[in-house]
Order: C-alpha cells, then sequence, then structure tokens
C-alpha cells in the first residue's frame, strides 16, 4: 500500500554505482556484521528507492547516501540476518539504553522490562516468513542514529498498546454503563456560526506546518515550551516569541475572515470569544479518537 | 500515557490571545482521509499513512530535508499519536550529552563552574577562619590589607592545600592536580578539610590562610566562556597561536621566545596566514605537505611541511610569563597548557596532508603517522581538542574521534542538498563546533555534531 503518488511512478530500484557501494561498504565496516559488499549494495539499493525520486540524480543519491547512518545500518541489517558479532555489538551499546528508553515512556522497572524485552523479540525475529527470520531491524534504514529508531519504535510499540487498552476499557465501561456502542461525542464546534467556523479553519490552514505544530504541541498537547522547542531543536525562548506571534496573527487572521464574510468589526471580535463547551484536553480521550473515527464537518 | 493534561502551566498571554474555536478546530483534521489516497495520502509517506520510526528518529535529530521536514510536521500537526512518539522519540537530556563525544571524566570543564566553585571555595574557607579564630580577627581595615583584593569574577584559580605555603612561591607542580580536582567538583573538600580537625586548624595563623589566599591569586587565569578551546589544542599549537597574535595583537605565543622565525612557505596555515601560502604554494617541497586549518577560513592549499609543526617545540612555562603587554585571554590559556604539558607527554599533533590523508605525530611533531578514517576521501580540515578530533574534507565528509583517531564515525552533515567539500573546522569544545564549506558558509553546531545551523 503506497499513500505516496511519487511511489507508483518510482522505479523498484535506483542504480548505485559499485565503486559508492564498495566505498560505502567499507566505510560501514559491514563486513564484520555478515554484509557482503553484495548485500550491502542492496541495503543501500533499497534504502535509496524509499526515499528518493527516479529523478535523483547521482549528487543527491550521493549525497543522501552520504548522511546515512552507514555503520549502524549495517549493524541492524547484520543483526537481522541473525550474524552473531552484530548482535554483541547491538546488545552491548544498546541493551541498557533500550531499556532506559523504555523506561522514559513506561514507568514501572516491570512495565518497562516487559516493553522492551517485547521489543527484543520483534528486533530478533521470533517469526519466520519463506525460511527467513523477520526483523524489525530490517526497516532500519540509517536515516536517524538506531538509539533513537529504537525509542521511537518503543513509542510506537506503546501507543498502539495503550490504544488497545483503552478501547477494551472504554468498551467495558459502556457495556457496563448500559451503553453499548455508543455514538462518538459530536464535534462541540457543530453548533457554531458557519462563519467563525470558516474563518477559523481558513486561517489555521494558512499556517506554516511547523506554526500548527507548535500550536497543537502546545495547546492540544500541553507541552511546556521547553519541550516544544526540544522537538524542534530550537531554544525555549524562540518558541515562546513564535507562539506569541503565531497566536496574534491568527487572531488577526479570523477577524479579518469575519469581516470578509459581512461582519462588523465589534461582532467579528465578539463572534471570536464564543465558548466552546467541551473543550477537552485530555490526552487519554484524544487518543481514543483514533485517525478517522473523529467527526469532520 | 500516564499524563494529565491541564492548562495551568499555559501563560495568560498565551491563552488569552488563542481563540478557543481556533483551539477546537486545531482538534479537527479537515479533510482526513478514510482511505490512503486520500489528501494526507497525497502528503503521506513511503507505503504509509503515517512516518515510519525511521522518519521520526531523523525528524527529532534534525537529519530529515527540508522539504521532508515540512511534509512530517505537517502530519505532526494533525496526528496526536505521531507528536507523542515523536515526543518519545527524543532522547534523554543527559543521554544527548553523552552522545556528543564527550569522553567519560573530565576532560573539559566549564569555566563558569570552575570560577564560582573556586570562589564559593575561597569564601568559605575564609569564613571558616573569621569564625574559628574571632581573636585574631583585629578588624575589616587590617584583614583587607592583609587580603588580596578579590580578582575580577572568572580569575580564582585555587592552588593546592600545602602544609605552609611560601606567601609568594609559584605555584607548586600540584596546581594541576588540584585543578583536575577543582573540575571534579572536590573544591569542597578543601573546605571540607579546614572543616575536619580544629586542632590542625589552630596550626595555621591567620598569615598562612593569607598566604594561601594570594598563593591562589598567583594562578590567576583569565578565562572566558567564550574563549575559544583550540588554544588547548596542544595538539596544533603554533596555528592557534598565531591566531590568537593576529587576534588579540600580543606578543603571545606557544612557541619559545628565542624560536626562530619559520622559513617562508612554511609558516602554519592560519586565518590571516592563508592567503599567503596561498601565494607561496609555488614553493611547496614535493611530497606530503601539511596544512591543518583550525580557522573559519579555507585553508585547503598549503605548501607547508610537517616541520610547521615541528617548528614549534612545547612551550617553557615561564617563556609564557614574561608576555608583553596586558595578559590576554590567550596567555592564560598558554600557561594552563604549558602546565598541563609539563605534567604529561606531547600531546598529538594532527594534520591534513596535501594528498587528503589525516596525519597524527605522538612526539611533537618529529614524526608523522597516517591515520586511516575513510576510504577515498580526500579530507581538508581537521581540529582537535585532546582526543576529540573533526576532520571534514570532499563532498561534504565530516567525521569524528573521540578516542584520538582509533576510530572514526561519520557525522550527517545537511547543506541543504550541497555537498560543498568542508575546508575549515573550529573547535571550541566538545560540544561547540563550526564548519566552513568551499563556498565560504559556515555551519555551527552546539551538541557535537547532532545539529547544525548556518551561520549569517
Amino acid at each position: 500500500m503506497s499513500g505516496n503518488p511519487e511511489t507508483a511512478t518510482r522505479p523498484a530500484k535506483i542504480n548505485i554505482p559499485d565503486s559508492v557501494s564498495t566505498q560505502f561498504h567499507h566505510e560501514a565496516g559491514a563486513e564484520k556484521f555478515g554484509l557482503t559488499q553484495q548485500a550491502f549494495a542492496g541495503v543501500l539499493q533499497e534504502v535509496v528507492s524509499k526515499y528518493l525520486p527516479a529523478t535523483a540524480s547521482p549528487s543527491e543519491i550521493l549525497d543522501f547516501l552520504t548522511h546515512l547512518r552507514l555503520e549502524e545500518l549495517a549493524l541492524a541489517r547484520g543483526c537481522a540476518l541473525g550474524s552473531e558479532v552484530a548482535w554483541e555489538v547491538f546488545l552491548t551499546r544498546y541493551r541498557e539504553k533500550l531499556f532506559s528508553a523504555a523506561y522514559s515512556i513506561v514507568p514501572g522497572d516491570a512495565n518497562a522490562r516487559e516493553l522492551a524485552d517485547s521489543l527484543y523479540a520483534d528486533l530478533y525475529g521470533t517469526h519466520t516468513a519463506q525460511g527467513q527470520r523477520i526483523s524489525k531491524l530490517n526497516s532500519f534504514t540509517g536515516r536517524g542514529s538506531l538509539e533513537g529508531w529504537l525509542r521511537a519504535v518503543l513509542a510506537q510499540e506503546y501507543v498502539n498498546r495503550f490504544r488497545r487498552q483503552q478501547r477494551l476499557v472504554s468498551m467495558e465501561e459502556q457495556v457496563e454503563g448500559g451503553a453499548q456502542f455508543e455514538a462518538e461525542a459530536p464535534d462541540p464546534t457543530q453548533a457554531i456560526d458557519a462563519r467563525l467556523r470558516e474563518a477559523t479553519d481558513q486561517a489555521l490552514m494558512s499556517l506554516a506546518a511547523e506554526d500548527k505544530f507548535i500550536l497543537a504541541s502546545y495547546y492540544l498537547d500541553g507541552r511546556t515550551l521547553a519541550e516544544v522547542a526540544r522537538l524542534l531543536g530550537v531554544h525555549e525562548s524562540t518558541i515562546s516569541r513564535k507562539l506569541e506571534k503565531i497566536t496574534a496573527w491568527t487572531r488577526k487572521a479570523i477577524l479579518s475572515g469575519l469581516m470578509k464574510r459581512g461582519m462588523s468589526r465589534k461582532e467579528a471580535e465578539q463572534t471570536m470569544e464564543v465558548e466552546v463547551t467541551e473543550l477537552s484536553l485530555d490526552v487519554r480521550r484524544r487518543l481514543m479518537q483514533e485517525k478517522g473515527e473523529q467527526t469532520v464537518p | 500515557m500516564a499524563r494529565s493534561v491541564t492548562t495551568a502551566h499555559l501563560p495568560n498571554h498565551f491563552m488569552a490571545g488563542l481563540p478557543k474555536i481556533a483551539l477546537a478546530r486545531l482538534k479537527v483534521k479537515p479533510g482526513a482521509p478514510k482511505s490512503s489516497g486520500g489528501p494526507e495520502g497525497q502528503a503521506g509517506f513511503p507505503g504509509a499513512r503515517h512516518p515510519d520510526a525511521n522518519l521520526l528518529a531523523a525528524f527529532v535529530e534534525k537529519t530529515l530535508t527540508e522539504r521532508e521536514r515540512t511534509r512530517v510536521l505537517h502530519h505532526l500537526a494533525q496526528c496526536a499519536e505521531c507528536r507523542e512518539v515523536a515526543a518519545f522519540a527524543l532522547p534523554a537530556e543527559a543521554a544527548a550529552a553523552e552522545t556528543t563525544g564527550v569522553a567519560a571524566g573530565w576532560r573539559w570543564s566549564p569555566w563558569l563552574v570552575l570560577r564560582w566553585g573556586a570562589m564559593a571555595a575561597v569564601l568559605g574557607a575564609l569564613t571558616v577562619v573569621v569564625v574559628l579564630h574571632p581573636g585574631m580577627w583585629k578588624g575589616p581595615q587590617e584583614i583587607s590589607k592583609k587580603m588580596p583584593p578579590q580578582p575580577p569574577a572568572g580569575n580564582i584559580m585555587i592552588a593546592p592545600q600545602t602544609a605552609s605555603p611560601s606567601p609568594l612561591a609559584p605555584p607548586p607542580p600540584q596546581t594541576a592536580r588540584a585543578k583536575a580536582q577543582v573540575e571534579a567538583g572536590e573544591s569542597a573538600g578543601e573546605m571540607a578539610a579546614m572543616k575536619k580537625a580544629p586542632g590542625q586548624r589552630e596550626d595555621l595563623s591567620l598569615n598562612d590562610h593569607v598566604a594561601r589566599a594570594q598563593a591562589k591569586q598567583q594562578v590567576t587565569l583569565m578565562a572566558s566562556s567564550r574563549a575559544p578551546a583550540t588554544v588547548r589544542a596542544e595538539n596544533i599549537p603554533t596555528a592557534n597561536a598565531e591566531r590568537e597574535e593576529s587576534k588579540e595583537g600580543n606578543v603571545l605565543t606557544l612557541r619559545p621566545l628565542s624560536a626562530p622565525p619559520l622559513p617562508p612557505g612554511s609558516a602554519v596555515v592560519t586565518a590571516a596566514a592563508s592567503d599567503e601560502v596561498a601565494k607561496a604554494s609555488g614553493e611547496s617541497h614535493g611530497g606530503p605537505a601539511a596544512f591543518g586549518s583550525v580557522g573559519g577560513r579555507a585553508a585547503g592549499v598549503g605548501s607547508a611541511e610537517d616541520t610547521a609543526a615541528k617548528a614549534a617545540p612545547p612551550v617553557p612555562a615561564r617563556a609564557t610569563l614574561r608576555m608583553a603587554g596586558p595578559a590576554p585571554m590567550g596567555a592564560a590559556r598558554a600557561f594552563r597548557t604549558d602546565m598541563e604539558s609539563e605534567a604529561r607527554p606531547p600531546a598529538a599533533l594532527w594534520s591534513v596532508a596535501s594528498d587528503g590523508q589525516v596525519r597524527r605525530s605522538t612526539d611533537g611533531g618529529k614524526t608523522f603517522e597516517q591515520i586511516p578514517v575513510a576510504h577515498a576521501i580526500k579530507f581538508r580540515a581537521i581540529a582537535a581538542l585532546g582526543n576529540d578530533v573533526w576532520t571534514g574534507g570532499a563532498g561534504g565528509a565530516l567525521f569524528h574521534s573521540v578516542d584520538g583517531g582509533a576510530s572514526w564515525i561519520r557525522v550527517a552533515f545537511n547543506f541543504g542538498g550541497n555537498s560543498e567539500t568542508i575546508t575549515g573546522i573550529q573547535l571550541r569544545d566538545p560540544q561547540h563546533l563550526t564548519v566552513t564549506t568551499a563556498s565560504g558558509s559556515q555551519w555551527a553546531s552546539e551538541d557535537g555534531g547532532q545539529h547544525w545551523q548556518k551561520q549569517p
């Protein structure tokens, strides 16, 4: 399944010159992890084909490859192949980090260990298909660090578990309460003046992706300025300034949108401050509203 | 997620500014697709509607292209779960410091911490003296006469505690070790020692304590948190000394004052001298030539032999004390460098040959050995701080070693799609470095190469 129109037109592989793949094979030290030059070249081709369009120039391909975490890529793929050397290195480097990451996601020794252990099983590949071990490490592409990837995978696993658990709890509660298959709560903005809704949507759509992310992280997720700053790799004061600017701009844009839709300034200001009931910032409830289940006007 | 969200942390002016309708609409995903072929699919990701762990990890580590980053941000703005995953994918803050390549143990101490720790220890020692020897407290006037004036902030370094220090003797060799102890946060140990046995303290007169304080003042170092640590780079002392001279305009050198000037054509390449060296490239001696760039400007052309480094043997401590003019920052650093060099064997010197090979000398520049870094890459710049070594070259290749060149890792370095040759590296400390490319662009990192920002 591919959601990206670009991938539909992309050839299966992008050819990488042998000299380049040889160089990277050497740089990555892939041999010691049980990856031959040919095998590693195949890995590189797979990664390049996944992220670059078919029209990528040789310099773009080279630049892309030089930015990969080649050694970690070789390590991960070596582990996926079952190389003992690779696993030894992997466990030495990442065993404690994996547990620390799990502990930071889900507090409690037992829960953290359980989460980390479940990931180990996926990394090692307890399932096989056509005689080949299916290891999650095969999906590591070296775009970021292996450690970062492990944290993201752990987090994804936890979010998925949390959602599954919440669904079960929610259904049980609903059944006990005599309200089976309760309908989703309606969009609280449905009752609002359509002009206000439209002006607001237009203003939000005009925001840059980063600005929307900042608003969502800060207001919807309840993250602190410092946390948002860390996510974007900037200073906290930068986020503070940006939030002020975005907030002021959004307000102004909504006002302007309302006035364009026939309201006077005073009317627009009053309309904009309408109370939206049931505005919930509850993270648990939000996580239960998975993609596609929200009511969209 | 066991996190409960409140709005208590939100500053009033933010909350007052953003209308609640905007918050409500922010939660709604306009045009959320039912299938992957919808609008989100068009802004989707290879093979999925959500960015996978690779992209999320690359996002938090800022290794995505601008286009990819925008795409991920667009998705994150609408997907609370992916925002949660991205937040969890962030390294713990302590771990982030570890991944910058700082070796375990102290190799570098923040001058700010040293400065305030030293001041606190001195003040604490004096307080103990005053409290426990009230009879000797003759009055603030007399004490102020005996006590040297408090040095400006940042200039105190604690000398080791000795039984009967000579008031005006130069700091003993223990100073380097005591300094290391202070760096390790053991300055409190001095206070503790003073508090230990009253009997012992009574053996030391007020004059002894004052003398100790004066001895500490003798080891005054001008320190600045902004001081480029390259001066401490015993690896390439001459380059830094030359650069400091041109910068500060003082008679500061890490070479002996009596050292002969370098012969023409063999000058160490520096920011100021790079043009001259470029012109003198015709005087190349052939064979491998050494040119190392520790400045911000390109130093890709060099005609100097390794004799450039050889011509600058370590400087005796006393030579640097005979400086003219006010003590610049570099002077103090030179002093510290020399003090350390007295206790240790010569640190490694690094250079890059004209054939692009990285070379290292561990005998003060007498001989150089080739250090393998990466196959088929020509290096053009190198900078080192102890065992922390950075080298860059053709195609934007940037490599980092934390073990003095025994092993290297390639550092992802986004030039916005261009693979420019790295021609200069300036290493201030293990976390702060600046890289210069062939076009003159400068990129700075404050976290040991994890993230980079283009400098204006």
